[in-house]
């Protein structure tokens, strides 16, 4: 397997008590990052880096991993996506929460006003870039992203958190752990909070959001071979907008899911996973309704069937089914309830071509659905690992992107829009390598040539249609240096080239598939200190570059906070965003209608206390 | 496979992929041979009553509850505390430590066993790692500020158990708020 067991090289066998002391033992151990032997492009925020990002939600944390495009719409919109292709309904990438699909298959994206987790229970957040759909399936075309929530075991006790700012107009969160049980583990949760409007260039902006969020997590690890998981959400958020020139609406969202898995490990190689979840999501707004339930069955399988080899297989069913309600008006959606079950399978191989060096990884994906039939996602990948400090890769897969429930089945003026609507492909070669150069710095590097087929089009009669093609390319480049014991700088630099043509008839695809609608450059910089033993100084530097075609300038953006903990159970943070101008655009969003509803980024304080017990 | 395994309870949808589950294991294995080393340290810097190595010439540390260890604490067995080499003795309940003679208890949080569940025994020095474990009675906890393995001492509690802190590790003690 490529994983390496190791413990971390350092005797601390000799060591005196000071010593002992002040070993940081996250810091320490992030310094053997990079992660040995993936073959892929892959970056984790740990909880830790999400705390020293003084972020409030999981797409501001997103903009700290290289590769990744956020822009914020307006002040509860965000447009997230991996290489290219940014909008709102950013379609190209696939978000899980716990293994649960966010993504919205009516809209194809992810619709963050509404999807929340408690920021102090994540665990950590794996973002792997490139083509991940044979493991994940349809839509994880250009990248996916993992939110891990932790263990019940690890959220025992309490944790309050209460603040307020300028733009965070107040926010609060509480959890409660205990142990529920011999060996069972258990935790609940709250969180709600209330978020000021972006700055409008041409009319009042009405953006304001206001969420509340509750939920649970039960873990019993029976012993040694088998372990359950149950846990569940319930959330409902009020996210304003404009919706016309003159008018502004609220859109309720509401929803919830419920969660259980049940894994044995059969032996060192062999382990075993069941997993069902339902999940119910309703949103409603003056154009458009959407309430949609999802049942979710997902049963994998690892074993090694020799010593050099290592199988994952495993089968999915999904079956979703929405009633979507438009107000009345020339354009419909037909028919307006609908249900899709996605029927897939998938199995990959890791072959040890020569122990511990060299790994082949190979397999694929088959999946059954509701609007393009059976589409096949296979990947072959390479992994290199000379020695510890080394790993160079390279991969070859193919992805596939359905077609949204919208796009097939929106009716304008009679005519059905999406008839001849068919999945977007993705050809994807990458080369990467990772090194750590010193014990304290290491660095990734990732490089992609995608080739897309069929991406989604209009026709002058603004019928859809599948007719444009073309490259992307681009580097992703990730620094991690410990500069001292207690200062780490992180950088991250993503570079991007799209090249893409419509063909025939028609006459454009989607905003983010336009030429210089998504950043060249981007650069984050961040640094994280502790200035003293009780105090904490942070800070983030992002460069982005311009969107020519939306005429969004280039911009940079400056974060500054202070952790202060007064008591080893207390922390108080004061906060600063975006403190480099007043307001400025990272989108431009023009709604159906011609209105520009997007709003702009403004500067922001904000303070927050933290109590655990 | 064997930090996949380990990783095993967590989150599902990685394990599926075998990558990236590196890093929160090393953390967990660095957190413990940290733990592993102040359990030895304690050791040195706190006085038994000669009493209780009678007819036993070993210095045993047991431990319950305590897999996230691995072997970081086999690297101690053998090591001279007291005089007395130490042998590590994994102990399925702490009422097992009387029967064990132990002179040192180290009770997981993962155990969710109590600091008295060894019942009031002299010599024997409790160490645990979870809130409230001096509280309830116990004697050293280990408890993590910001990345760092830190201790509170009981002092109380040691001198009822017949155990001298060195004035050294009291000093060195996180001191409550």
């Amino acid at each position: 397997m490529p994983l390496r067991a190791e413990a971390p090289v350092l005797d601390v066998k000799r060591l005196t008590l000071e010593e002992l002391m002040d070993i940081d033992v996250y810091s320490a151990a992030r310094r053997l990052e990079p992660i040995q032997g993936v073959p892929s492009a892959v970056y984790v925020l740990t909880n830790e880096d999400i705390r020293r990002s003084r972020v409030t939600s999981i797409p501001e944390a997103l903009r700290l991993v290289p590769g990744v495009d956020v822009a914020r719409v307006d002040a509860n919109k965000w447009a997230v996506s991996i290489r290219g292709f940014n909008t709102r309904s950013a379609n190209k990438l696939l978000v899980l929460v716990d293994g649960r699909s966010i993504y919205d298959p009516l809209f194809a994206g992810v619709l963050w006003e509404a999807r929340d987790v408690m920021l102090e229970d994540v665990d950590r957040i794996e973002v792997i870039r490139g083509p991940g759909g044979t493991l994940w399936g349809a839509n994880a075309v250009n990248g996916v992203i993992n939110i891990i929530t932790k263990h019940a075991r690890d959220t025992q006790g309490g944790l309050v958190s209460a603040g307020a700012g300028t733009e965070e107009r107040g926010f609060g969160a509480a959890r409660y752990g205990w142990r529920s049980g011999d060996d069972q583990h258990a935790r609940v949760y709250a969180k709600s909070f209330a978020r000021d409007t972006g700055f409008s260039p041409v009319a009042n902006a009405a953006d304001d959001t206001r969420m509340s969020q509750t939920g649970f997590r039960w873990d019993w690890d029976k012993n040694a071979r088998d372990a359950m998981r149950v846990s569940g959400d319930v959330f409902s958020t009020a996210a304003g907008e404009r919706d016309t020139a003159t008018t502004t609406q609220d859109v309720d969202h509401s929803g919830g899911n419920l969660l259980a898995n049940w894994r044995r490990r059969i032996s060192d190689s062999e382990s075993m996973r069941v997993q069902f979840y339902y999940d119910h999501i309703a949103l409603d707004n003056l154009q458009i309704g959407e309430k949609r339930d999802t049942y979710d069955f997902d049963l994998q399988h690892n074993f090694a069937p020799t010593t050099d080899h290592q199988v994952v297989w495993g089968l999915g069913y999904r079956s979703t089914r929405d009633n979507i309600r438009i107000a009345s008006g020339p354009t419909t959606v037909d028919p307006a309830r609908r249900t899709d079950p996605t029927a897939s399978a998938f199995i990959q191989d890791t072959v040890a071509l020569t122990p511990d060096k060299l790994q082949l990884t190979v397999g694929t994906k088959v999946e059954n659905n509701n609007y393009t039939g059976y589409e096949w996602q296979p990947n072959a990948r390479l992994a290199w690992t000379p020695d510890m400090q080394r790993t160079y890769w390279a991969a070859a897969s193919r992805a596939v992107r359905v077609p949204s429930r919208l796009e097939a089945d929106i009716v304008a003026g009679g005519v059905r829009l999406g008839d001849n609507v068919r999945a977007e492909y993705v050809y994807a070669y990458e080369l990467g390598g990772r090194r750590l150069l010193t014990p304290n710095v290491w660095y990734d590097v990732a490089t992609f040539y995608n080739v897309y087929q069929h991406l989604l089009t209009r026709e002058p009669t603004a019928q859809f249609s599948n007719q444009m093609h073309g490259q992307t390319y681009g580097a992703e480049v990730a620094v991690r240096w410990q500069a001292q014991p207690g200062w780490r700088i992180d950088v991250a630099y993503t570079y991007l080239q799209m090249n893409l043509k419509v063909e025939g008839s028609s006459i454009g695809g989607l905003q983010g598939s336009a030429d210089r609608s998504n950043p060249n450059h981007q650069l984050a910089v961040r640094s994280a200190l502790d200035i003293a033993r009780h105090l904490e100084v942070d800070a983030t530097l992002r460069f982005v570059d311009e969107l020519r075609a939306l005429n969004v300038p280039a911009y940079t953006a400056l974060d500054l906070g202070v952790g202060w903990f007064p008591r080893r159970d207390l922390e108080l943070a004061l906060v600063g965003q975006n403190l480099l101008d007043s307001h400025h655009p990272e989108q431009a969003i023009v709604n159906a209608t011609g209105v520009v509803t997007g709003t702009e980024v403004q500067r922001g304080v904000y303070t927050k206390l933290t109590w655990r017990f | 496979m064997a930090i996949l395994n380990k990783k095993f309870a967590a989150s599902g949808l990685l394990a599926l992929i075998v990558w990236a589950v590196g890093a929160p294991a090393q953390t967990a294995a660095l957190e413990y041979q940290v733990k592993a080393s102040y359990l030895y340290n304690f050791a040195r810097f706190v006085t038994w009553p000669d009493d209780v190595f009678a007819g036993d010439s070993k210095f045993n540390l047991c431990v319950v509850g305590a897999e996230r260890f691995g072997p970081a604490l086999d690297a101690f067995a053998g090591e001279r505390v007291e005089g007395r080499a130490i042998l590590i003795r994994r102990l399925e309940r702490p009422a097992q430590a009387r029967a064990t003679y132990c002179h040192m208890l180290f009770i997981g949080g993962a155990s969710g066993a109590e600091p008295t569940a060894a019942g009031p025994e002299r010599g024997v020095l409790t160490i645990g790692e979870t809130a409230g474990f001096l509280d309830r009675g116990g004697m050293i906890n280990l408890i993590e500020v910001r990345g760092r393995i830190r201790f509170e001492i009981n002092q109380p509690a040691a001198i009822r158990a017949g155990l001298v802190v060195s004035s050294r590790l009291l000093n060195l003690a996180a001191k409550e708020p």
